[in-house]
């Protein structure tokens, strides 16, 4: 059996799946691949005091998507020049299918830092086993 | 959900075709590879290139990037690189990059397979951007857009290879383009999902 991630290795920094029968899984307890993601309804995620939050509710709504960023890039600090830093983004978002309505959140600051679309295709790999059919059909 | 670790590693152009040609070689440790940091002495370096008689290249470098320990993850996808601004000062100046995967991946289309000591002639090449791609611009060498993480705190299941060249305009300014150096910066972003 995969021994799979939690989020009770970080500190204030979780999310919740609100489930359609009013359980609330929680991402330091359980891994999302875990959940009964089709029945999810809200995403919640809680980052060093911020809260955002993703409803069931778009038009065309199919299922979540709830995946994250790593890497590194340069970035031009206050006297525009660049720095190295760290990519570390928590993104969540919902499908209807064919495209991805995500947000990204810093992950070391809680803060959104851009909501965008993009398209389904590029993120196969991240839809939840449970929802595949529901997604892909 | 842990962010895995990861690695780039370089490695020599006259690394052979059998060195690369299946998962298990390109996870394992390729002769003479370098890994690859922005440490000082660690950087993937092209070399010098002499352009004295207008426009030319650098040599093409091979590097490999793979996932060593998945942090409890399943997956990686959506890989992502491109050149950070930069202090070239003519627009002709470019990087040239093209995906490459062994030679178990047959009828190749989204990477080139790997060919020993290759040259700028031996691939067919893109002009890596400057920005945040926002869509996957490198393929794992089996073509598919993820690979596949154990969760076991192990190795992902393949790596992403690729090519790059310089191509450094004429009259472009002299001088050791490197990291972060004043008015000669060049550096590269690499970004990738997990899950």
């Amino acid at each position: 059996m995969k021994c799979l991630a939690l989020d009770s290795e970080y500190r204030d920094r979780w999310i919740e799946f609100h489930l359609a029968n009013g359980t609330v899984e929680d991402s330091r307890l359980k891994n999302w691949r875990n959940v009964a993601w089709d029945q999810v309804i809200r995403i919640v995620a809680h980052l060093n005091g911020n809260t955002h939050k993703v409803e069931c509710t778009g038009k065309g709504f199919r299922a979540f998507m709830n995946f994250r960023w790593g890497g590194h890039e340069y970035v031009k600090n206050g006297n525009g020049r660049l720095v190295p830093r760290k990519i570390s983004l928590w993104t969540i978002g919902w499908t209807d299918g064919r495209q991805c309505f995500l947000k990204d959140i810093d992950f070391h600051t809680g803060q959104h830092v851009k909501g965008y679309i993009a398209t389904l295709s590029q993120f196969m790999g991240h839809i939840h086993p449970l929802v595949r059919n529901r997604v892909l059909g | 959900m842990a962010e895995p670790t990861t690695r780039f590693r370089m490695i020599p152009q006259a690394s052979t075709v059998e060195a690369v040609n299946t998962s298990a070689e390109r996870l394992a440790a390729i002769a003479n590879q370098e890994v690859l940091s922005t440490g000082a002495g660690n950087e993937a370096d092209f070399g010098t290139v002499d352009i004295s008689g207008g426009a030319a290249n650098s040599l093409p470098v091979t590097v490999i990037w793979d996932v060593t320990d998945d942090g409890l993850n399943t997956l990686v996808e959506d890989f992502m690189i491109w050149m950070s601004s930069n202090d070239f000062d003519i627009a002709a100046t470019v990087c040239k990059f093209q995906p490459l995967s062994g030679a178990d991946q047959g009828g190749a289309s989204d990477t080139e397979n790997y060919i020993a000591n290759g040259v700028v002639a031996s691939y067919t090449w893109a002009t890596m951007p400057e920005a945040d791609p926002a869509a996957i611009n490198l393929w794992p060498t089996d073509e598919g857009s993820s690979m596949v993480c154990a969760g076991n705190n192990g190795a992902a299941d393949d790596v992403v290879m690729w090519a790059m060249y310089m191509a450094i305009g004429a009259l472009e300014t002299t001088g050791t383009y490197y990291g972060l150096t004043a008015d000669f910066e060049l550096q590269f972003s690499f970004k990738y999902s997990y899950s």
